[in-house]
């Protein structure tokens, strides 16, 4: 009678366990997918392009080489002849990637949406124009030797 | 029979499981560009000038939103500012937050009078003719606190195409804030613009208006706001 009893105990708990097993399961696959774009940013970059809706532009001579360093900051090389009068060269700006964006404090709210191979980045950001349209800028890249900006 | 208590018991999570599942809104189906369409206050459509009907939002997948108007296009000479921002969140996938700038009305009355307190100026018209006149810029800039803030709106409908958010707010709330864009009227141009702060701050208050403003700030409406979607 006891044996009988303690069978049926066992086979709750191992049905139970089963279950509950089951739904740590199902909870445990519901993450976001992630990916390592916050990784493959990282380095130093050169701009070889800007273009404004597609339609080929003047590059952005505020950020012809930048580097995106892995302790989140971001070194803004600035040669506009403005910066270099001021002696304003050098940009340093915290950076993060969030909802598939690429934020540099400096430009916010604006972010890029960044694509990067393993020797080209592209950052893309919308703005609304005067009238209310969206402008999209894009800036590539292509990666250089990493040096010490200073 | 015991086959089935074994079935129950292993069907017992999947039944929690589902019946957790709320009829939750998620946030990626906020983001993206967004034009609004209309607002009604209290169920009455609201009647919306040609700058605020321009009113777009582009919500990003960060948290950020920046929202285009014109209702100040024409100051600085038709180069006013027509892109503004802010944060926002979803809350349990029933609420969306908004961060806006608000004015909360400080206008001092006179102790003796409950009049108004405004500033005043001289205006030199012609040689021997100088008025008295009030200096509204100095006026309103002691009439107003400009703040950024939250608010909180009840999703009503959101989806691939539609957005409908719900505010219950103090009409004050609403008139006096970038939410989402504000009627013309009811803001003036600072002139010339102070360094480092908006050249927009809400209208003159004066013995005439101060009670209605006062009253607007009391009075509780509901308003809907409408948007469909333009591009993701």
């Amino acid at each position: 009678m006891k044996i009988i009893h303690e069978r049926k105990l066992f086979q709750f708990i191992l049905f139970a366990s089963l279950s509950l097993f089951f739904l740590v399961g199902v909870t445990s696959c519901q993450k976001d997918a992630v990916d390592n774009m916050s990784t493959k940013i990282v380095g130093t970059w050169h701009q070889t392009s800007k273009t404004i809706n597609g339609i080929p532009s003047v590059k952005d001579s505020t950020r012809l080489l930048i580097q995106i360093n892995a302790t989140q900051i971001c070194i803004l090389c600035d040669s506009t002849s403005r910066a270099i009068k001021a002696k304003t060269t050098i940009t340093r700006s915290g950076w993060s990637y969030t909802g598939g964006l690429f934020n540099l404090a400096i430009d916010l709210p604006a972010s890029w949406k960044p694509v990067a191979e393993a020797n080209t980045l592209s950052l893309e950001r919308s703005d609304f124009n005067q009238t209310g349209g969206i402008t999209k800028t894009t800036l590539s890249f292509e990666r250089v030797a990493n040096f010490d900006i200073k | 029979m015991k086959t089935v208590y074994k079935l129950l018991i292993l069907l017992l999570p999947v039944l929690l499981y589902t019946s957790c599942q709320k009829d939750e809104y998620k946030p990626d189906l906020a983001v993206g560009l967004w034009k609004q369409v209309s607002v009604t206050e209290d169920g009455t459509p609201m009647v919306l000038t040609p700058e605020q009907d321009s009113c777009k939002l582009l919500i990003d997948a960060n948290g950020a939103y920046r929202c285009y108007h014109q209702s100040f296009k024409t100051y600085n000479n038709g180069n006013g500012p027509t892109s503004f921002y802010g944060t926002w969140s979803m809350l349990e996938g029933t609420w969306i937050n908004f961060t806006t700038d608000k004015w909360q009305l400080i206008a001092p009355l006179r102790s003796d009078s409950d009049k108004v307190v405004l500033s005043y100026k001289k205006l030199v018209r012609a040689a021997n003719d100088t008025i008295t006149v009030i200096d509204t810029l100095k006026s309103v800039q002691k009439q107003w606190s400009q703040y950024h803030i939250q608010s909180r709106f009840t999703i009503l409908q959101l989806s691939g195409s539609d957005m409908e958010i719900r505010l219950k707010t103090f009409v004050g709330e609403k008139k006096y804030a970038l939410l989402f864009a504000p009627a013309p009227s009811d803001f003036i141009e600072l002139k010339p613009a102070p360094e480092g702060k908006s050249i927009y701050i809400p209208k003159l208050v004066t013995d005439q208006n101060y009670w209605i403003i006062r009253t607007e700030y009391q009075t509780l409406k509901t308003y809907i706001f409408k948007f469909k979607k333009v591009t993701n």
